[in-house]
């Protein structure tokens, strides 16, 4: 068996190389171009947001409404709360979903299927029926308008990002448990030794999934959270939601900011998932 | 074997680690409130609920600012739910009241006050309201805005504000077409001529539209229809007067193309397209010139709703309900902080400098109120037109219905047909006639 | 090779359920406890605030027999998700094939298709508005270049599910990053292989990376269908339903029997006719997966 950095992505003739890029410029325009209306938007003045036909450039730039965003609604302690969850989230979610999944991919032990059907089993119905039930019960454990409600089941497996992990897991050959079980590595070892450090593409992803998720979260804390020194943004941004109208200006402005975090975590994070380790087969 | 006991341990830790982080972490807020002592005359804790938009976050500091410093023993807290205006609020409200974790006061949106109070969620209010004369000023509020706080005889609110509906034109719009702006004589027929004279088309396109939709509730109300009757066990729509308007407001989208249709709305809603000044009028509170006083390009103004063809006009209210919630366990105070934010001077610490509407009669008496200065309002209408339809007692608030929620979804969903012209309005009127009777039924 | 009452065996089974107790503990606490309760309000009449009232079948009848409403949501999510479904994984594994590639500007790229996916909430409604809007919008505009009139999309009642599918389209960048993380786990001795047999990359595409991914496609499948069918926000935002219900998706219709209407005894019916819908396709897709998921490391039973 060999594990090593090993780069399998092919590669192209020019004209092949060519033609992608123009490919993956032409779809990179379309995705681009919401983008760049909602950064003029997030430039207007509310009474010049809207225009028929729809005005590209703002007349004049109005370039506080990015600071007034700061001035309205304690957004830099939103994004400090957010920053909090988002990261003890992700800790959790890694931790937690790697050690499930990998009891669901790699141990046999008995109840192991039915177990695992019934994990899918719980993504099937929908939140919004059990969403006051489990209210009920963090209320119970007095954990009502803390972050807990919203951190630690995160810290508990969760069957979107186990089912995610235990695929990969499953992917990774067999006999590097059994050679590693020669050589002496209880579980914990084959989990610490072998499955996690060939799975770093889909921790990468993962990670990422769930600083999306938990970043973006709005039912979440809007349930939990009742007073609003513990807010996030995602319940910060539906204050430019007047009674009779809504602030886009501000809104635009606020999602930017709000969206910058996440896709500079995506630009780093992604060289994990693309030059992560890779084995280069088994032999023998 | 030693392995194997290292492995479960590393294992436990991990686990024990995440665990203990995520409660620490958690704990550190709500270690400092529950360690008061008992001993120190702390002040007493009252919270209010409100959606909590940027604007109300500011209309409300004052207010609450000025509480505290009158009641020392009382500790108001302002707490915006971090919804905005719309229906998470109402998620976040129910799932509160349901956990038994609702805030002591707090504001209930259109559409709901009814079925909360069917399920005795609010203090009835009628003894406190005794108690408290100076504080709660009764005999201040308009009527139909006291009227529509009180429900099989129990008063469940103090209207905090609450806001009448009126016209709202682009006078450079009209000024061009050379017609005359709306006023206390315009009729549904001035207004149809005048949405026609003011659309423009361009090819297939239609660049400017000449009037928006009528609000249903105050179009049917003011034609003398009725939405349910008076115990409101049957549905009213039916009826030819309530037809009438169903026709009316037909008639602008489908025959005169003169309102925006369904697909012209999902470009663009009825505010929006007004502020881009293609929209000769629209229906709107005065709360919308919290967004209005931001147009640069054009004069505009307020004028109230038009003259049905019975010759009558009622709009619909929307009320700021601020309820007292029957779970609170410090209900005294809370009826104080309520009165507050309800009474002419909290009212006028709020809205003078927002834009909601009072409930008071004795605040659009006053100077901020009667002499607003409007920059691009043109002949400031905007501070007579409300005031004056609520004084000559045209100004109606829904009658709570338990089921009002879902009524109001029935109709909103069924208008669908009436915008796109795929029913006729009589057809309209009988199926939810028949469906809002299975809801009460 | 390793007899099965071995001391080895027995650790496996225990450090099985040790490894699995996080989720576990996080069912047994959080999850279970609700899901009973939804299933108990299912056969009463509750309003959430009074207590509930135990109705027995009545739920269960009015929605399966004297609701249309129950047909026209369960028929637009079916078809929101039948067509849906499928264009996501494809579309996601065309791109992610293109950013797997040895090309310039690649972490760029990735980082633009990408960024749909962060964006969320209120932002995404007044950007699709504008997307769609019928007459000055992104795609009518391009229309109108070659004198093609566009629908009136999300006003549109017969094309207003089409622009929800469409929407879905736009959120790809998801599947896209666990197609890429699937990507690296292709073994790259195995092309190697081909390639000195001579086979060209379309050979090489199917014969070793499609086979290698069917993991994460089989992943992609099942959540897709979860997540299609569970559909929500997106509608409430957008259309709320309409027009003419046509966007009355069946989670939808549920929460506003549960927060609208005050009836959690019937939005619980609802909402289990759903678990039964989704489970009994995802157990087909479970079962089917014998034939078509290759994995490199799978258990075989004992």
């Amino acid at each position: 068996m060999t594990v090593s950095a090993h780069d399998n992505r092919p590669r192209l003739p020019t004209w092949e190389a060519a033609l992608s890029h123009l490919v993956l410029v032409a779809g990179g325009f379309f995705l681009m171009i919401p983008l760049a209306w909602m950064l003029s938007t997030s430039l207007k003045s509310l009474g010049t947001v809207m225009s028929l036909p729809p005005e590209w450039i703002p007349r004049t730039f109005h370039w506080e409404n990015y600071a007034d965003i700061f001035r309205l609604v304690p957004f830099g302690r939103y994004v400090w709360n957010t920053v909090v969850i988002t990261l003890l989230d992700v800790m959790g979610k890694i931790v937690s979903c790697s050690l499930v999944a990998f009891a669901f991919a790699r141990l046999r032990w008995r109840g192991r299927e039915a177990l695992f059907l019934i994990m899918l089993a719980t993504m099937m119905l929908p939140p919004q029926v059990t969403m006051i039930p489990q209210f009920v019960v963090f209320k119970h454990m007095e954990l009502i308008d803390t972050i807990v409600p919203l951190v630690l089941p995160n810290w508990l497996g969760g069957p979107f990002l186990t089912f995610l992990l235990r695929q990969f897991f499953m992917s990774i050959p067999l006999d590097l448990d059994d050679a590693a079980r020669i050589d002496g590595a209880s579980n914990f070892g084959i989990f610490w030794r072998v499955v996690l450090p060939l799975s770093k593409p889909a921790l990468a992803a993962v990670a990422i999934f769930m600083f999306n998720g938990s970043w973006n979260d709005f039912f979440g804390p809007l349930i939990y959270l009742h007073s609003r020194d513990k807010y996030t943004i995602a319940l910060g941004l539906r204050s430019f939601q007047d009674q009779n109208y809504t602030e886009w200006h501000l809104l635009m402005a606020a999602s930017l900011v709000a969206m910058l975090p996440v896709v500079l975590i995506f630009f780093f994070a992604q060289k994990y998932f693309i030059q992560g380790i890779v084995f280069t087969g088994v032999k023998g | 074997m030693s392995k194997g006991k290292f492995t479960r341990r590393t294992f436990l830790q991990m686990t024990g680690l995440g665990v203990s982080t995520g409660l620490l972490a958690a704990c550190v807020p709500v270690a400092a409130p529950s360690a008061e002592e008992a001993a120190m005359p702390e002040p007493v804790t009252v919270t209010f609920m409100v959606p909590g938009s940027t604007n109300e976050d500011a209309d409300f500091a004052p207010v609450f600012e000025e509480f505290n410093n009158r009641y020392p023993e009382i500790d108001g807290q302002y707490t915006p739910a971090g919804t905005g205006y719309g229906q998470a609020y109402n998620d976040k409200l129910l799932t509160m009241l349901s956990g038994g974790t609702a805030p002591d006061t707090f504001k209930t949106l259109f559409g709901y006050f009814g079925s909360l109070a069917e399920k005795n969620v609010y203090v009835p209010l009628d003894d406190y309201a005794a108690q408290h004369p100076d504080e709660t000023v009764f005999d201040d509020f308009f009527d139909a805005h006291v009227n529509a706080c009180i429900i099989k005889g129990q008063l469940l609110a103090l209207p905090n504000d609450g806001a009448p509906e009126g016209i709202w034109y682009n006078a450079d719009l009209y000024d061009a077409a050379g017609l005359p702006y709306p006023d206390w004589d315009t009729t549904w027929s001035d207004m149809s001529a005048a949405g026609t004279a003011l659309t423009q088309v361009d090819g297939s396109i239609t660049t400017h539209y000449g009037i928006g939709h009528p609000n249903w509730l105050g179009t049917i109300w003011s034609n003398g229809g009725e939405i349910l009757n008076e115990d409101g066990t049957q549905c009213m729509l039916d009826s030819d007067e309530a037809i009438e308007a169903l026709e009316w407001m037909q008639s602008l989208v489908v025959d005169d193309g003169s309102a925006p249709g369904p697909e012209a709305l999902s470009e663009l809603g009825m505010f929006d397209r007004f502020t881009s000044g293609t929209l000769g009028s629209f229906w709107c509170v005065r709360g919308c010139l919290g967004g209005l006083r931001s147009i640069e390009d054009f004069q505009f103004d307020a004028a109230p709703l038009p003259l049905s063809n019975s010759g009558s006009r009622l709009t619909r209210l929307l009320i700021g309900w601020t309820s007292i919630w029957s779970g609170s366990e410090v209900p005294d105070e809370a009826y104080l902080l309520a009165a507050w934010i309800c009474s002419p001077e909290g009212q006028r610490l709020r809205i003078s400098r927002g834009y909601a509407h009072p409930s008071r009669k004795s605040l659009v008496e006053q100077d901020w109120y009667k002499n607003y200065e409007c920059e691009r309002c043109n002949s400031h209408a905007v501070n007579n037109v409300f005031p004056e339809m609520l004084l000559r007692g045209e100004g109606r608030a829904w009658p709570a219905h338990p089921n009002e929620s879902e009524i109001v979804q029935a109709i909103t969903t069924g208008l669908d047909s009436l915008w796109d012209g795929s029913k006729p309005a009589a057809q309209l009127a009988a199926d939810l006639t028949a469906e809002i009777n299975g809801i009460i039924g | 090779m390793i007899p099965p009452s071995s001391p080895m065996r027995r650790r496996e089974e225990r450090d099985g359920w040790l490894f699995a107790s996080p989720w576990l503990l996080g069912f047994l606490l959080f999850t279970v406890g609700p899901m009973i309760a939804s299933a108990f309000f299912a056969f009463t009449e509750y309003d959430v605030l009074t207590q509930p009232k135990w109705v027995g079948w009545a739920n269960f009848d009015k929605a399966l027999t004297d609701d249309p409403k129950v047909g026209q949501a369960l028929k637009v999510t079916s078809i929101y998700a039948v067509v849906s479904v499928p264009l996501q994984i494809l579309l996601g594994l065309c791109v992610a094939l293109m950013l797997n590639t040895r090309i310039r500007g690649l972490q760029f790229y990735r980082t633009v298709y990408y960024l749909p996916s962060v964006l969320s909430g209120v932002a995404v409604a007044l950007l699709w508005r504008w997307i769609y809007a019928p007459n000055f919008g992104l795609i009518n505009s391009f229309l109108a270049r070659f004198d093609i009139v566009g629908p009136g999309w999300l006003g549109d009642k017969d094309w207003a599910l089409t622009s929800m599918i469409g929407m879905s389209l736009w959120h790809v960048g998801g599947g896209i990053v666990i197609y890429l993380a699937g990507l690296q786990g292709v073994p790259s001795e195995l092309y190697e292989a081909v390639r000195v047999d001579g086979a060209g990359r379309g050979a090489a595409f199917w014969h070793i990376t499609l086979p290698m991914i069917t993991p994460v496609l089989f992943y992609n499948l099942v959540i897709g269908i979860i997540t299609a069918l569970q559909i929500f926000t997106q509608a409430l935002i957008m259309t709320n339903g309409g027009p003419h219900e046509a966007t009355l998706f069946i989670v939808l219709y549920l929460y506003r029997n549960a927060f609208q209407f005050f009836k959690m005894g019937y939005a619980s019916v609802l909402a289990w006719i759903l678990f039964g819908y989704i489970l009994m396709l995802t157990l087909l897709v479970y079962r089917s997966s014998g034939f078509w998921v290759f994995y490199a490391g799978e258990l075989k039973s004992r």
